[in-house]
């Protein structure tokens, strides 16, 4: 199975350029614990995932497709993953122009989506076409600017149309709450009114929270966007990298399949533990029923980070279903009992159905045990809420709304956008 | 890889503009040791080859050719020959082309109507023309940047023609950025006001936004500047740097500097321009492009007034400890006594804020400072968080690091309310109509029309003021979802 990356917008670029980092150092670690029978069974799987090259003799080169108004991030991309020298970008499969898209999505939607769409598609055409069995497609992109949020929302759209049988999962990042765009709230509600209606998954991740990771965690003294994209990169890893379920390997339709059932519950978020720092690595060691214990409570708090919320206060979450991924010795023996309260779930979901387990033997990024635990459930409701609360506010004094008319986008697109927001979030709330 | 056109009309804009040019030199003389032609000089310069006749450009390529001869992207307009002539027998005259160059010789009289209807009528197509070639040598064309004063004749009047030409002739290009000085309560100009706001409504209908400026203002700024490079023993011994660009001249002839009485204002607002396009033109983490300022700061079309204000006005070579200076900074930029025009945002109503960071500084460096100013500055209901950051890396010259805001903030309605009294005070006793009147194409509508919008402009920041105080009544309530269907309750 193969999957492609589309990388769009600055963030979309940097995490992207992350999470390949990530994923081949993963690849050519040493320390595994597995018979090396076992790690080639990895290695080879998890190369032909995300990479594809023509001999052995020649550097892998990403699945990807990197996409931006402006050419300075994607050079700066291609160049640093030069400098590792342990993988690359293919040559061509970059799209670039030159003017930029303000932060306004309308640009990024109406402007720049048509025009971009033949050359986009074309190299998207190129990575399938290079992959034995496609098993679907990676969106990387931010929610708060121009080209992340509008471009990414039209590329997934063509996505949809060209490649209708495909799987298509988003992975967004929503900005801090108090603002790097002032503008971002009004692109939020936009790019996901669009992506619920085309994408097969939408996996939010939100700033504030990475921020957080990082600070208290990974106790960096002065968190850059770099320290959050490795931190978004390690948690996607550990999604995305190989892993077997019931004897046979997992696929990308075996994450949908298990996640998102239902239509109207698209809405992923992740949580990964243990959190520690490459300083403390060798020191920290943890057993599955403490990494488990954690991450249902960091689930029930919805908190990203392992830290900072109570252990005593009652459980805020109430989930459609989820998916553990664990990686490291015993884990496809887990007791996953504290994750599988029948009480935290929707009851009309059967009970077979709640929690699905993934897991790998071998592991991963130098983690002794390390559990993912990927959740379509009411978390997400109160970030969308805040969005959609500033948003109709900006809107219902007309702010900025000449900026985005300019482009073609009128006041019924936004009125439209905000009902389908509504929805999710009443449905998500009544869970 | 985007470029800008700079645009200088009139007396006050041709010295500004030289200043800028000047300075924006100095900056990539200093980041670009190697001389090759990158993205980043492209922004503002043309790499022309002297080689061929035709004075071909070079590209830029992948941004590793040599530099053959800069050319400004400029156009430089003046309707009397003494600023224009300076210029060219001075150090910069070898980055203009006299293609670019438009210009008469007996002056617009410091009348608006001058400035705007008879050259305006006159030289049309020679300022399209140039324009248009400047346009042409650009991949990528993003904005336009216009510098001229408000009232004078040539800056106000012929300058907010070419502003409604750039909006008629170039539609795509939307971004019309122009940095206005506008006049102080002294000054010797006696018809500034008509000048002022005769050009003020071209400018509320014209322009993408406004960065105003004032002579006053930037006078307090100098004077501030040179009483503590004067004042004190040992402490103060040499705070500005050598070759710091807020007080520095070209003329460094070592003894004593023969300076021009406006050269340190002007050197002021070269500054804010260079700091205002670092983000476009060298590489950050957080980048901010022309058009993304526009886009965050300006909520309604007309209400583009972005106030400015920077800190350090001078160098930091006296430093104690890093991070209490950088605090002092955010501090300072909010103060009164840093905006370049005669206004306190804190006693205004903000609509939104941008904060453009160059140098070494963190991002949690600047969330932190946001989030200790914030509760003293009063931010309209709607955009309670209406912060635009940019991070730029590279820092100003002579400087470790420095802070641009670009505040939408009601309180500019004081300054143009300022401008209709003074209009009132003369318009009441039909004083020096005559000189416009005699022109063709001037109407006494001319000036009705633009007092009312002025008068309309100065009520509606007024209504949004009176907004913050009364929330709710302006607010609809959200959508609602009732079992199947939507319903606007």
């Amino acid at each position: 199975m193969a999957v492609v990356t589309i990388q769009i917008g600055q963030c979309g670029n940097q995490i992207g350029r992350q999470l390949f980092s990530t994923i081949h150092n993963d690849i050519t670690a040493k320390q595994t614990a597995v018979s090396s029978s076992q790690n080639d069974d990895y290695t080879s799987a998890s190369l032909q995932r995300f990479f594809r090259r023509e001999t052995d003799m020649h550097m892998p080169e990403a699945r990807a497709v990197m996409v931006d108004m402006e050419h300075k991030v994607v050079t700066r991309m291609m160049s640093e993953a030069n400098k590792e020298g342990m993988w690359k970008y293919g040559k061509g499969q970059q799209y670039f122009k030159n003017s930029g898209s303000g932060n306004n999505w309308a640009h990024g939607y109406l402007v720049h989506g048509p025009e971009a769409q033949e050359s986009v598609l074309e190299l998207v055409r190129r990575e399938a076409e290079a992959c034995d069995r496609l098993g679907g497609f990676l969106c990387l992109m931010s929610l708060a600017g121009g080209t992340g949020s509008g471009l990414g929302a039209f590329i997934t759209g063509c996505l949809r149309e060209h490649f209708a049988h495909a799987h298509i999962i988003n992975q967004v990042v929503a900005p801090y709450g108090d603002g790097e765009v002032i503008v971002q709230d009004y692109n939020t509600v936009l790019t996901l009114s669009r992506l619920h209606r085309d994408s097969d998954a939408v996996i939010v991740a939100e700033n504030e929270e990475l921020h957080k990771v990082c600070a208290t965690r990974l106790a960096h003294k002065h968190v850059a966007f770099s320290h959050m994209n490795s931190v978004l990169a390690h948690q996607l890893g550990a999604l995305l990298q190989p892993a077997a379920t019931c004897g046979r390997a997992c696929t990308l339709s075996d994450m949908l399949e298990a996640l998102v059932s239902h239509p109207d519950y698209k809405l992923l978020s992740m949580m990964h533990v243990p959190q520690v720092s490459n300083a403390s690595l060798s020191f920290s060691t943890s057993t599955w029923p403490s990494l488990l214990t954690r991450l249902q409570r960091m689930h029930e708090m919805h908190s990203v980070a392992d830290e900072g919320f109570s252990w005593a206060a009652p459980s805020r979450n109430r989930s459609v279903c989820n998916l553990l991924v664990a990686r490291g010795k015993d884990s496809s023996s887990l007791d996953c009992l504290p994750l599988t309260d029948r009480r935290s779930y929707v009851s009309w979901m059967p009970a077979s159905c709640t929690l699905s387990l993934w897991s790998h033997p071998r592991h991963y990024a130098g983690l002794e045990r390390s559990a993912l635990l990927l959740s379509n459930s009411a978390s997400v409701a109160s970030l969308l809420d805040r969005v959609v609360d500033k948003a109709w506010g900006m809107f219902s004094s007309r702010a900025y709304l000449h900026q985005y008319a300019r482009f073609g986008l009128g006041e019924d697109d936004f009125v439209n956008s905000f009902a389908v927001l509504e929805q999710i979030v009443h449905n998500y709330k009544n869970l | 890889m985007t470029q800008s056109i700079v645009i200088q009309i009139g007396q006050c804009g041709n010295q500004i503009g030289c200043r800028f040019w000047d300075l924006a030199l100095k900056e990539h003389a200093a980041n670009n040791k190697n001389r090759v032609y990158d993205t980043a000089i492209s922004h503002f310069f043309r790499n022309a080859d002297d080689n061929f006749a035709g004075l071909e450009d070079i590209p830029v390529g992948d941004g590793t050719g040599k530099i053959h001869s800069l050319k400004a992207r400029a156009v430089l307009i003046d309707m009397e020959e003494g600023v224009l002539s300076t210029i060219l027998k001075g150090p910069l005259r070898e980055i203009f082309d006299h293609k670019q160059l438009v210009s008469d010789v007996s002056g617009s009289g410091n009348n608006w109507a001058v400035g705007h209807k008879l050259y305006g009528a006159r030289y049309r197509d020679e300022i399209l023309d140039s324009v248009r070639r400047a346009a042409e040598a650009c991949d990528c064309l993003q904005c336009f940047l216009l510098v001229h004063s408000m009232g004078g004749g040539t800056g106000s009047g012929l300058g907010t023609f070419v502003l409604r030409l750039l909006q008629e002739e170039f539609p795509e290009v939307h971004n019309r950025f122009v940095t206005a000085v506008f006049p102080s309560a002294a000054d010797d100009v006696v018809t500034s006001p008509y000048n002022s706001i005769l050009a003020l409504r071209q400018l509320t209908e014209c322009a993408e936004a406004v960065i105003p400026v004032e002579n006053q203002a930037l006078q307090e700024i100098c004077d501030k500047i040179s009483r503590a490079t004067t004042a004190g023993g040992e402490k103060n011994s040499n705070p500005i740097k050598d070759g710091s660009a807020i007080s520095d001249n070209h003329h460094n002839t070592g003894s004593k500097r023969s300076e021009k009485p406006f050269d340190r204002m002007n050197n002021v607002v070269a500054n804010l321009l260079l700091n205002m396009t670092s983000s476009a033109r060298f590489e950050g983490s957080l980048n901010i492009d022309l058009n993304e300022i526009a886009m965050n700061l300006v909520p309604f079309p007309r209400m583009h007034y972005l106030i400015p204000g920077m800190a350090p006005l001078y160098s930091l070579s006296v430093v104690a400890s890093q991070p209490r200076r950088l605090d002092e900074m955010f501090n300072d930029v909010f103060s009164r006594r840093h905006q370049l025009i005669r206004a306190d945002p804190k006693q205004g109503l903000y609509l939104s804020c941008a904060l453009l960071v160059r140098g070494k500084v963190q991002l949690s460096d600047i969330r932190r400072n946001i989030y200790r100013i914030k509760p003293s500055l009063k931010f309209v209901h709607w955009n309670s968080e209406g912060w635009k950051t940019g991070l730029c890396s590279v820092p100003p010259t002579g400087q470790p690091y420095s802070l641009l805001s670009l505040a939408n903030n009601t309180c500019i309605k004081d300054t143009f309310a300022d401008l209709v009294v003074r209009f009132n005070r003369l318009y009441s006793r039909k004083a020096h109509l005559h000189h416009f009147m005699a022109i063709d194409g001037m109407e006494i509508s001319d000036f009705e029309e633009s007092v009312e919008c002025a008068k309309s402009f100065i009520s509606e920041y007024t209504a949004l003021e009176s907004q913050y105080f009364q929330p709710a009544c302006t607010s609809i309530p959200r959508l609602r979802v009732a079992e199947g269907n939507m319903m606007l309750s």
